[in-house]
C-alpha cells in the first residue's frame, strides 16, 4: 500500500532510527511501510497517524477496487 | 540489572558444581552426561554473574538501558512478531515432512537389517509425528476460542 510516511517523516527532520524510537517499532519494520513492502496493523496505523496528526486515510493510501463502494 | 539476574545466574553455577562434584567423586555411567550438564550450569551462570556486574557498572548504566529499549522494541515489534509466526509454521510443515521421511528411511533400513533396533527408533519417531500432529489441532482449537 502507497503512503505518506517517508515524506511526512522527512518533513519533520527525522531519520528512520528516531522515528522507529517514537513509534516503538524497529527500523526496519518503518523501512518497509514506507516502501510499502509492509502494510502496518489498524493500531500502528493509528499510532502513526496520531504520530503526524493526520488522518489514516491522508497518510495511506488505498487503491479501491470499487466493488464494495457504495455509490 | 535486576537481582534476579545474579541470583538466577549463582543458581546455575550452584547446581553446575553440584552435578560436576557427582561426577568427579562417583562412578556410574551418566558421568558424561552430569558433566554436560554441568557445563550446561556453570558456563551460563558465569556469564550470566559477570554481565550482572559488568552492566551494573556506572559508566555502563546509560548503554544498558538504550539496549534495554533497543530489546524491548525489538520483541513486541509487530513485524518481527508476525515474522516469527510465519518461520514457525513453516518449520512446523518441514518438520512434519522431514520425521515422515525419517520414518521411510528407518523403515527401509531396518527391514534391510542394516541397522538394528529400528522399531524403537520407528515407535518413537510415530509417536513424536503424533503428537505434533495434535498438539497443532490443539493449540489451533485453544486460540480459535478467543475469537468466537
Amino acid at each position: 500500500m502507497k503512503n505518506r510516511v517517508e515524506e511526512l517523516r522527512k518533513k519533520l527532520g527525522m531519520n528512520q532510527e528516531d522515528f522507529a524510537k517514537a513509534i516503538k517499532v524497529s527500523r526496519q519494520t518503518v523501512s518497509s511501510i514506507e516502501t510499502g513492502k509492509y502494510n502496518p496493523s489498524l493500531e500502528l496505523a493509528f499510532v502513526i497517524s496520531d504520530f503526524f496528526g493526520e488522518s489514516i486515510e491522508n497518510i495511506f493510501i488505498h487503491e479501491r477496487s470499487g466493488e464494495n463502494e457504495k455509490e | 540489572m535486576k537481582k534476579s539476574n545474579l541470583i538466577t545466574g549463582f543458581i546455575y553455577l550452584i547446581a553446575g558444581v553440584i552435578l560436576l562434584l557427582i561426577a568427579i567423586f562417583t562412578n556410574t555411567k551418566l558421568d558424561s552426561l552430569l558433566c554436560g550438564f554441568a557445563g550446561v550450569g556453570i558456563g551460563p551462570g558465569l556469564m550470566i554473574i559477570f554481565k550482572y556486574f559488568y552492566w551494573n557498572k556506572p559508566e555502563n548504566k546509560k548503554r544498558y538501558q538504550e539496549k534495554s529499549e533497543k530489546e524491548a522494541i525489538e520483541l513486541h515489534d509487530e513485524l518481527n512478531i508476525k515474522l516469527r509466526d510465519k518461520s514457525g509454521h513453516y518449520a512446523y510443515v518441514y518438520g512434519i515432512i522431514v520425521i515422515c521421511f525419517s520414518i521411510v528411511v528407518f523403515s527401509i533400513l531396518g527391514q534391510l537389517e542394516i541397522i538394528t533396533h529400528s522399531g524403537i527408533i520407528l515407535l518413537y519417531l510415530g509417536a513424536y509425528l503424533i503428537f505434533q500432529l495434535v498438539i497443532g489441532r490443539i493449540i489451533y482449537n485453544h486460540l480459535l476460542k478467543r475469537y468466537r
